[in-house]
């Protein structure tokens, strides 16, 4: 049986063509990007540009080229945040912020260069579209926000955002969703997008990435060579050689591409799902936290029991059940104070396409026997 | 090689690819050599091929929103002609 359950912190197991394809890498092709022209590295070289056409065409963008390949979502964010802030302005995100966003904005705070502040919000999370008006400034640069909580599941819209901010620029983590849930760059008009390849995208720890519309917009945060226009101490004004100094993780991108072309099939239907929810939600003895609408519910829930504290529940659902789950806050503090769970957090469970309906069955009756 | 023969530069490396990918795709044969020396600032692979492939390869080029730079083979010597 698979009982982990903690896919948001990054996902297990991953498709088997992501260990072959990165061993591969290591013990049999090895090269590196660009930089020369021998078949060594060629044929590496094109593994990372077919993973940039995979990404883009997950994402829904037809610009694969303005897809920049970082370590992490969090890289690939304060890349973003840092690179469009320096200018100062005002800033608005959302009350479900990880602190891979809060983080960055209150560093920029603290330098004296930004404001930031939240968007009104639904219980849920979700942010109220008519009520983003009122919060427009003159000099606002920037609309920051998470499109899957990594607390309660909850998915914004971004495309109708994008319609409420007009021209300015929006900035999507879809660290928890793309992957498992629709991510429509273009048709929504997300200008920023960042990803991390080891959770939903079942890829390995090491890879992830932004999708940059505006590059001029950008300054870089690292500063290195790219195999391009090497003549000159500036960096390339092209992406993604802008944004790329130093040599990518080649070998963790192998193992991206290969998860990108393997995924499995969702052993379990939405409805299975919706199951689970159910069931867990008829336990009097706990506030489940998830989207209030499903049609918003990414793969993920957590809980808050009336007595037990977040970390005690994890430990007797290892303990009793093996099941693997996260208590805490989960990087998210404003989403915590937003629910009503700052600072004890909760516990939370995060699916993956191979649990089965036993799986989660197993789980509903974990979850019902803990709260007893 | 002959006279006819032209390397292609571009910006960067994924815009090598892709062209070599189009040319694959449409069979050209083209080649990725390194850069040659006089060019070699720029990244590291270029694309050579016959002049009529080149100006084939650059009209995709331009409709791709590349920035390629077109070089007779005769204007080099660096041990790749
Ligand atoms: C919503 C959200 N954003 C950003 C991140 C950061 O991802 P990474 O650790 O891969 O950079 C996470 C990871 O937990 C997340 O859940």
């Amino acid at each position: 049986m698979n009982l982990y359950f903690d896919n948001c912190a990054t996902s297990f197991p991953k498709p088997a063509a992501v260990a072959e394809a990165m061993v591969r890498h290591l013990n049999e092709t090895g090269g590196t990007y660009g930089r020369s022209a021998y078949p060594r590295i060629l044929q590496s070289t094109r593994l990372v540009e077919e993973c940039r056409d995979q990404l883009a065409a997950k994402m829904g963008s037809t610009e694969a080229g303005k897809i920049i390949l970082t370590a992490n979502a969090t890289t690939a964010l304060n890349l973003m945040i840092q690179g469009i802030c320096q200018k100062g302005g005002h800033v608005l995100t959302s009350a479900m912020e990880h602190n891979a966003i809060a983080r960055p904005l209150e560093h920029l705070r603290q330098l004296g260069l930004i404001e930031w502040e939240l968007l009104e919000s639904a219980p849920d999370g979700r942010i109220l579209v008519d009520k983003i008006a009122s919060k427009l400034r003159h000099n606002t640069i920037l609309v920051a926000i998470c499109h899957m909580s990594n607390v309660n599941g909850m998915a914004q819209s971004p495309g109708e955002i994008k319609k409420a901010i007009g021209e300015i620029p929006l900035l999507v983590d879809a660290s928890q969703s793309l992957g498992s849930h629709p991510v429509m760059v273009d048709e929504w008009g997300i200008d920023f997008l960042a990803f991390t390849g080891h959770k939903s995208l079942l890829g390995p720890t090491g890879t992830g990435g932004a999708f940059i519309r505006y590059p001029e917009m950008v300054e870089p945060l690292l500063y290195g060579g790219t195999g391009s226009g090497s003549d000159s101490f500036l960096m390339p004004s092209f992406v993604p050689d802008r944004f790329e100094a130093g040599t990518p993780n080649i070998t963790g991108i192998h193992g991206l591409n290969a998860a990108l072309k393997n995924r499995p099939v969702a052993q379990h239907s939405r409805d299975d799902f919706a199951a689970l929810l159910q069931e867990v939600k008829r336990n009097s003895n706990f506030k489940v936290r998830c989207a209030a609408d499903f049609g918003h519910q990414g793969k993920l829930f957590s809980v808050v029991h009336n007595s037990l504290s977040s970390s005690e529940l994890a430990l007797r659902f290892y303990e009793e059940f093996g099941i693997e789950s996260r208590a805490g806050l989960h990087c998210a503090p404003l989403a915590h104070r937003h629910l009503g769970s700052f600072p004890t957090g909760d516990c939370r469970f995060s699916l993956s396409p191979y649990h089965t309906p036993e799986e989660l069955n197993y789980l509903a009756k974990a979850i019902h026997d803990v709260g007893k | 090689m002959s006279e006819n023969r032209e390397i292609v530069l571009f910006q960067n490396i994924r815009q090598v690819i892709k062209a070599e990918q189009w040319c694959m795709d449409n069979s050209f044969p083209v080649k990725v050599i390194p850069v040659p020396k006089p060019y070699s600032t720029e990244c590291g692979m270029c694309l050579e091929t016959t002049k009529d492939n080149a100006d084939k390869l650059e009209e995709f080029a331009m409709e791709s929103g590349m920035i390629t730079q077109r070089i007779p083979t005769t204007n080099y010597t660096n041990g790749h002609k």
